[in-house]
């Protein structure tokens, strides 16, 4: 408790903005609290504040893990509510007695989740998902011991209906909280940090998969002739197709919406209580197994990204080491006409200098000419022999490479938490005929020098494939601070960077691949600020 | 010394090396013996005499640096002048530690490398000089008689006649004639002069 209560006694209002911010999520709870207490309130039991769905609870716990300074609003909360929204009116005191009981219980829980398993709400990892599929029914089954021991011994639930208070409790509050905890985490992640993320939400797989769910509730909860609980399992082949092909994040927000489409199809159809729990159990479970299962995707996606960028690691040094070799074999066969022409010439001049014998200096001189020309010769060979690395051309739809390119930068611009891209004004796909690789190869360096020329956080770039004529261009601009003037002139030239890991033939190479194809590669500077690199290729 | 005829070995696989570099030294009054193979100069290297060589790293079987650890294993009176590929350190300061004279790298720069040679040659001489003094010498002392050889030892211990007369249980008399007859043999005016010819062999 020590290190916490240090980092609550910080002055959450040190800053005027952080103060803002922590009266706006104190109201925002608040409101949000007796609203969904209001909406549930009539999933209550025997008169009692259980209440078969919980989210409430929910967000008290991750209130109190955003900051502990929350605390007396859980009090303020959940004495308000049962007040307010409780068919049955109870005393005052016997209110204060049951609801610390469980405010209590919820301040342990989210210290438990905050501080015992590391988990944030702004920052969750996959594993965190473990902590909050264990933490939260044992949670909920402790803490509804005392609570329901509370309310039966103040009268505020009859005394004989201690079991089904405890049993309606913990699964109002277990399968609200692994639904609520994971899915606003994830809200943070898709919509807050990791915006780019958004089109996951608004891919047709996800909206045929809440369609899929909807279309399935109504059907079935309509359907007489069929026990439409066996029927709520079909629910599952949604959510797993979405874990599976996005991963947790949004198998969470899915899930979500399957509890809230769940939710207003039990009340339209006026399913009652005893029918409600026990799809509030199904559904838990569902949550469970959906969340498990994108939380190994995600796990196992990121493990295989970290392979890939280890393999593209790995060939980048094999690539280095053989260029190295390259380089010394051709610089000891360069050096042989070199050494004997230096020493052909210096013997020659020492001749003629002495006057000892102009045969023999032009002996010497005649010898170091025929050493030039085999120094020609071995600088001949080496152009073929990179030449001889030209592949065959393909036909090849650039709109797609330059997809392939988003894709590949994405976890470049991510780290660098840049937004990264592509327009595509043209409703036909641009084809050309090209030397895949190479062309991949010139886009990518373009991408890549945006992404790390634009500021972090704040930066973006735009890669553009656009028709002009019988050219293609495929550009990259972004909103960096632009070409400096003194580097502007030697920009393609070889081994000149301004990286400091930089080998200085990303832009050489860039323009080298444009000639080749008989196209160009160009540059210019867009106003208010940043640059546009342009690749420009001949259509087929 | 003028007499002696300047020559070097140059042990270089490549044909036009070996020719450039022989035509730039005969300019300056040096004469070379041409090697392709670090095998073929092994075998026929004079190797008690100080010698100098131009030795190529990258040869076709044993490698220069490789000659290089045999012939000062054999004789520390070789100057080697190593050539090494451009950029290539580690080989130029393993030939420095082995005990090359001096390491270029290839391509080289002519001026400095006939420079090198110059002071390689210096260096050999200087040896070569030393050398015939310590035969002659050698020589000398061989021509001794036995008794002659114990009075020459204690001579260069500093011992004076009467002592040795002593030592050796021979009259002052005896011991007089057999010093005259050490420093006729040595053709030394003196003891000091019979002293520095000892030290200088000995350095």
């Amino acid at each position: 408790m020590t290190d916490f209560a240090a980092s609550s006694s910080a002055n959450p209002f040190a800053d005027s903005a952080r103060g803002r911010n922590f009266v706006r999520l104190g109201l925002f709870y608040l409101v949000a609290y007796l609203a969904l207490n209001w909406i549930t309130a009539h999933r209550s039991i025997n008169g009692s504040p259980i209440t078969l769905w919980s989210p409430d609870d929910a967000l008290s716990v991750m209130l109190i893990m955003e900051s502990l300074a929350f605390a007396p609003l859980l009090w303020v909360g959940q004495i308000a509510s049962d007040q307010l929204f409780s068919e049955v009116h109870h005393p005052l005191f016997a209110t204060v007695v049951c609801e610390s009981t469980l405010a209590l219980g919820y301040l342990a829980m989210a210290l438990t989740l905050r501080n015992r398993f590391g988990l944030q709400i702004r920052s969750m990892r996959p594993r965190d998902l473990v902590a909050v599929m264990a933490v939260a029914p044992l949670g909920a089954a402790v803490i509804g011991l005392f609570y329901c021991s509370a309310l039966v011994a103040t009268g505020e639930a009859p005394q004989g209906e201690f079991l089904s208070s405890y049993a309606g409790f913990w699964i109002g509050d277990a399968a609200a909280m692994v639904v609520i905890i994971p899915a606003t985490c994830s809200i943070f992640r898709v919509l807050v940090a990791e915006p780019w993320r958004r089109t996951e939400v608004g891919h047709p797989l996800f909206l045929l998969s809440v369609t899929l769910i909807f279309v399935a509730l109504v059907v079935f909860l309509s359907a007489s002739h069929v026990d439409s609980r066996y029927l709520f399992n079909l629910c599952y082949l949604p959510i797993l197709m979405v874990g599976m092909k996005f991963g947790y994040d949004a198998g969470a927000l899915m899930l979500l919406l399957a509890q809230v489409l769940l939710l207003i199809a039990l009340d339209y159809f006026g399913v009652n209580d005893k029918d409600f729990a026990s799809y509030q159990v199904m559904m838990f479970v569902l949550s469970v197994s959906g969340q498990a299962l994108g939380a190994m995707v995600t796990e196992w996606e990121a493990a295989t990204a970290q392979l890939r960028r280890q393999q593209a690691e790995l060939a980048k040094v094999s690539e280095r080491a053989t260029n190295g070799a390259m380089a010394a074999a051709m610089s000891h066969e360069i050096s042989q006409p070199l050494a004997s022409i230096a020493a052909y010439v210096l013997g020659a001049r020492r001749l003629l200098e002495s006057g000892q014998g102009e045969e023999k200096a032009l002996g010497a001189l005649r010898k170091a000419e025929n050493e030039a020309a085999r120094a020609r010769k071995i600088v001949e060979r080496l152009r073929d022999f990179v030449a001889k690395g030209e592949v065959a051309r393909e036909l090849v739809d650039l709109g797609e490479l330059a997809a392939v390119i988003l894709r590949l930068q994405s976890d470049a611009a991510r780290e660098r938490d840049v937004s990264l891209r592509l327009a595509t004004t043209e409703d036909r796909p641009l084809r050309a005929r090209i030397d895949r690789v190479g062309v991949e190869q010139a886009l990518a360096n373009l991408a890549l020098n945006a992404i790390e020329a634009v500021p972090a956080h704040t930066g973006h770039v735009v890669i553009a494939v656009t028709r002009r004529g019988g050219m293609a261009a495929l550009s990259v601009e972004d909103n960096g601070p632009g070409v400096a003037a003194e580097i502007a002139e030697r920009l393609f030239e070889p081994f000149e960077t301004t990286k400091p890991r930089g080998m200085g033939l990303g832009l050489p190479l860039a323009r080298e691949i444009a000639a080749q194809h008989s196209g160009r590669l160009s540059w210019r500077p867009v106003a208010p600020r940043g640059t546009v690199f342009e690749l420009e290729l001949p259509l087929a | 010394m003028s007499a002696m005829k300047r020559r070097v070995f140059v042990v270089d696989d490549e044909p036009e090396v070996r020719d450039a570099l022989t035509l730039l030294l005969s300019t300056a009054g040096i004469d070379t013996e041409e090697y392709a193979s670090a095998e073929g100069f092994w075998e026929s290297a004079p190797h008690d005499d100080p010698y100098c060589v131009i030795l190529d790293n990258r040869l076709p079987a044993l490698s220069g640096i490789e000659l290089l650890a045999r012939i000062v294993e054999r004789s520390q009176r070789a100057s080697v002048i190593m050539m090494t590929g451009h950029g290539d350190i580690p080989t130029a300061v393993r030939a420095m530690k082995l005990g090359a004279f001096h390491f270029v790298e290839k391509p080289f720069d002519a001026e400095s490398l006939l420079a090198m040679v110059e002071e390689a040659l210096a260096r050999a001489e200087r040896e070569s000089e030393h050398n015939a003094e310590a035969a002659l010498f050698r020589e000398r002392r061989a021509t001794l008689t036995e008794r002659e050889g114990e009075v020459f030892d204690l001579l260069l211990e500093g011992c004076a006649t009467k002592t040795i007369a002593a030592r050796l249980d021979i009259t002052v008399r005896t011991a007089e004639h057999h010093r005259g007859a050490v420093l006729r043999k040595f053709d030394a005016k003196s003891i000091s002069a019979l002293m520095r010819l000892a030290l200088a062999r000995n350095d």
